[in-house]
């Protein structure tokens, strides 16, 4: 059978790069850097107060101007996924605060948010069920799928964008956010190319995580 | 959340120390903290760390009515974001009393020093002027956000270019960016500020107070200063603050010489950032992110390949479109339901479905005329009845 080989950019992560916050991370996928902090858990407001799990609380602050209806939708995203990893039953009437912070745009934000918040949430040693890695892919116009495009092929126009996040366990389909039309089979290949390439950034976790633990502490 | 309360020993510690010269980090009290500043790929993206403060400035730029007042010139707008995740009390969207303070002082020493040249941001004078907007995000609070702010504020402002404007006559034609280069502010001077934690009811001062020393001090003094050792912007806050004025020269003597050696830092990571781009492959604040790749909390790893098979569209066009049920809308005894066939076959109409009954409709109303009497100098009294029909 034919093969071709496809690839996902360059990434690169600072884990416990702020000082004052439970978790956070410094994270790039190609020229897309996004900064994430965990704070948790925290003391919960009243109102947000659940009697059984924690409140996942996310803010996504981009670069220029005052949050809109996109960032929202971008943190409902984060939301739901987080409240699949986040063990939320073990700490009840608490709140969990995850913000995302837009440093540089390359192309893909939103998966990189996501991988962002799952790194740090690693950092900050909130219990989770498992991992998520988020994979971004285009469709362009000749039909053609892009993995993990830069800026400049977004900006050349396509006929569908796709993100998807994929569990660590079973590499099961925890989010998918798709714009554009395509016909099913091509959305299908899509998921599968997804699929494999979420491999490799469960794999960049597990180093990043290894090299943070690899000295001990005397 | 609630910041947590500082511990008197705490407190008396850093007080005792301050008072004796020395500070908890080590450093003597008019050293300021290592100072990084990076830029984006974006033009007008400057990321600032002052020791472990992180400030990042992003600067736009749209095109707005002008002012009435200031018909001739552009407007420049400072936005100071202080969210969560720079330390847990700070609420995302609102700016509390720190925010505000931060926000007022960055645009006392930028905009009230008139740094960045207004009238050449004219298009149209009452018409059309640029509007350069600057949006500050503090990313990691340990102390000293005034400083940080502007020094971020600034080296965005230079960096910043705005797309490049051309008038027809009365016609206003902005550029696209891969049509003309885009032209940079004009700044004038280079004004920064310098902060100092005031102690000993103004008697000792340090510079470039950490969070735990603006937390013990008693006061601030905030003074703003460009490289021609020109003051620009002065603040002394803080109650229980007599401070001599020999002892405000004496701090804005420190803080002149610093401000030189900052803003000729400032110049030369500018030209180091130009420099990178001219090379080609510029990655901006991607340097940024692993910088010291020795470290064990940093990891990085190159573009990962992976081989899967190829899928041929063009060959599935023969096979069967996949099977969508089929629903229809089924009427038993007055109860509409949904009913789904797993039937392929597209022969079969899914337009099968039974009208509703009928919605009673009021036909007409009907006036009903009582006769009083023909004498009486009553109106007469007309009723109104409803009827089905």
């Amino acid at each position: 059978m034919e093969t071709e080989q496809k690839s996902i950019r360059a990434l690169k992560c600072e884990q416990s790069v702020l000082s004052r916050a439970d978790g956070s991370v410094m994270f790039s996928q190609g020229n897309t850097v996004v900064m994430a902090s965990v704070y948790g858990p925290l003391e919960a407001k009243i109102q947000k107060e659940l009697s059984d799990r924690m409140y996942v609380e996310v803010n996504y602050k981009p670069k220029t101007g005052m949050p809109g209806v996109a960032e929202r939708g971008k943190e409902k995203l984060i939301k739901t996924t987080c409240n699949h990893i986040i063990l939320t039953n073990l700490h009840p009437r608490t709140a969990v605060c995850i913000t995302v912070q837009e440093m540089q745009d390359g192309g893909t934000l939103l998966s990189a948010s996501i991988n962002a918040v799952c790194l740090a949430l690693l950092d900050s040693g909130l219990p989770l069920q498992c991992l998520v890695a988020a994979v971004t892919c285009l469709v362009d116009k000749k039909d053609k799928i892009v993995l993990d495009p830069c800026i400049r092929t977004v900006k050349e126009g396509y006929k569908a964008m796709f993100t998807f996040a994929f569990d660590s366990q079973k590499y099961n389909l925890i989010l998918s956010h798709c714009e554009g039309q395509v016909p099913y089979q091509l959305f299908q290949e899509a998921m599968e190319l997804c699929q494999k390439a979420s491999h490799i950034i469960f794999d960049f976790y597990r180093q990043a995580v290894l090299r943070k633990f690899s000295k001990e502490l005397l | 959340m609630k910041e947590t309360p500082l511990s008197i020993c705490e407190k008396q510690c850093v007080i005792q120390a301050v008072k004796e010269g020395q500070r908890v980090d080590g450093r003597s009290l008019s050293e300021q903290r290592k100072t990084c500043i990076t830029f984006g790929t974006e033009w007008g993206c400057c990321q600032v760390l002052l020791g472990n403060t992180r400030v990042m400035a992003q600067v736009s730029c749209s095109i707005q009515v002008p002012k009435s007042s200031r018909a001739n010139e552009g407007m420049l707008f400072i936005n100071v974001e202080m969210s969560t995740m720079a330390a847990e009390h700070f609420e995302a969207g609102r700016l509390g009393q720190q925010g505000i303070e931060v926000n007022r002082l960055v645009e006392r020493c930028i905009k009230d020093s008139r740094c960045v040249d207004l009238e050449s941001l004219c298009i149209l004078v009452e018409e059309q002027a640029w509007e350069v907007r600057v949006d500050i995000h503090v990313l990691n609070h340990e102390g000293n956000l005034i400083d940080a702010a502007t020094l971020a504020a600034l080296g965005a402002l230079c960096h910043f270019r705005r797309p490049d404007v051309t008038l027809d006559g009365r016609q206003v034609i902005v550029h696209q960016l891969d049509e003309r280069d885009p032209v940079p502010l004009t700044i004038l001077h280079y004004p920064l500020t310098l902060s100092f934690a005031l102690f000993d009811q103004g008697k000792v001062y340090a510079l470039d107070p950490t969070s735990l020393e603006e937390r013990s001090a008693d006061g601030k003094l905030v003074l703003g200063l460009n490289a021609y050792r020109e003051l620009c912007t002065l603040q002394i806050s803080g109650d229980g603050v007599f401070i001599r004025k020999e002892a405000v020269l004496s701090c804005a003597n420190v803080a002149a010489s610093r401000a030189v050696e900052m803003v000729e830092m400032l110049k030369k990571c500018l030209a180091a950032d130009a420099a990178e781009r001219i090379k080609g492959k510029y990655d901006g604040l991607v340097t940024s992110v692993a910088l010291e790749a020795e470290r064990i909390t940093t990891q990085s790893q190159a573009r990962a390949y992976f081989k899967t098979p190829v899928h041929n569209l063009e060959g599935n066009a023969d096979e069967e479109p996949l099977s969508v049920p089929k629903t229809k809308l089924v009427k038993d005894q007055g109860i509409v339901t949904l009913q789904t066939s797993s039937d392929v076959s597209s022969s079969e109409s899914d337009a099968e479905m039974e009208p509703l009954p009928p919605v009673p409709v009021v036909k007409k109303r009907v006036y009903e005329e009582i006769d009083i009497g023909n004498d009486s100098e009553e109106e007469p009294v007309m009723l109104v009845t409803k009827e089905l029909t």
